[in-house]
């Protein structure tokens, strides 16, 4: 019963904008920066085939490769030899890593509800009687009697009552990875990647 | 800031990591298959376009630190 009252008073709150704003915003700036980053990926590691031609090819980066080779006695080549390969510009950005990578809200409000009483009682009685002649019956004696009592009792009870409910939200929005199609495009640019022998 | 860099050695495969900076800065990378010996670097005629794209990606970057820190 305590407990109902005590959840009773989280009924008003405002859950949906205590929780879901910032979670709402960082999912805003989550899209801006997505956003953005398209945009980058579209201007910068991409060109138009032609000003005509709306289609673009991405743009492609010329690196150097040495490698030792084996010579016919076993032995590796002491001047290596040196090749050219490209990759497309975008592989070499981490595009992934422009995220909000964890968001936590941490609500927590606490309700504690306490009931203290105290009770204190007391009476008191007297009695007195009088008896003349105390039995009849024997008649031996007249006996004369008076008794004088007093009861009194005094109590105190006193207690504390108290009850408490703690509500703790978490929420925890993680990193998504690469998407499927860039996933693919990327994998397809490094298995085409093929070594050709230096011009000179 | 210097940015980590991953790319498949185009002879073996197997990873080769490299650091933005020091890939601008002409340094060589070797790969990480002990048994491959090939190392590559980037062309000096590229590397212009490169630092452009990693300046623009940096700026990116920072615009998104930024808003994450309005969030929280």
């Amino acid at each position: 019963m305590a407990t109902k009252n005590i959840a009773n008073q989280f009924s008003g709150l405002p859950m949906k904008a205590l929780i879901g704003a910032p979670l709402k915003a960082a999912t805003d700036a989550n899209a801006m920066i997505a956003q953005s980053q398209t945009q980058f990926i579209i201007n910068n590691c991409f060109e138009k085939i032609s000003e005509d031609d709306e289609s673009l090819r991405p743009i492609m980066i010329t690196f150097q490769m040495e490698r030792q080779v084996l010579t016919a006695q076993g032995a590796y080549s002491k001047s290596p030899v040196k090749m050219d390969f490209s990759i497309p510009l975008m592989t070499l950005i981490p595009i992934n890593s422009l995220a909000i990578e964890t968001l936590k809200i941490s609500f927590q409000m606490e309700v504690k509800s306490s009931r203290e009483f105290t009770r204190e009682t007391s009476s008191e009685r007297q009695q007195r009687s009088n008896a003349k002649g105390i039995s009849n019956n024997y008649k031996a004696h007249e006996f004369d009697t008076e008794l004088h009592g007093t009861l009194s009792s005094k109590g105190k009870d006193s207690g504390n009552a108290s009850s408490g409910a703690n509500y703790e939200v978490s929420l925890t929005a993680g990193q998504l990875p690469l998407p499927k199609g860039m996933t693919a495009i990327l994998d397809i640019f490094t298995k085409n990647m093929v070594p050709l022998p230096t011009k000179d | 800031m210097s940015v980590k860099i991953q790319i498949n050695c185009p002879d073996c495969h197997s990873p080769i990591f490299m650091e933005s900076m020091l890939l601008l800065a002409g340094q060589s990378f070797k790969c990480s298959n002990p048994e491959c010996r090939t190392a590559i670097s980037l062309s000096l005629s590229e590397s212009e376009k490169v630092a452009q794209a990693f300046n623009k990606f940096e700026h990116i970057r920072e615009n998104a630190v930024n808003q994450a820190r309005q969030v929280s």
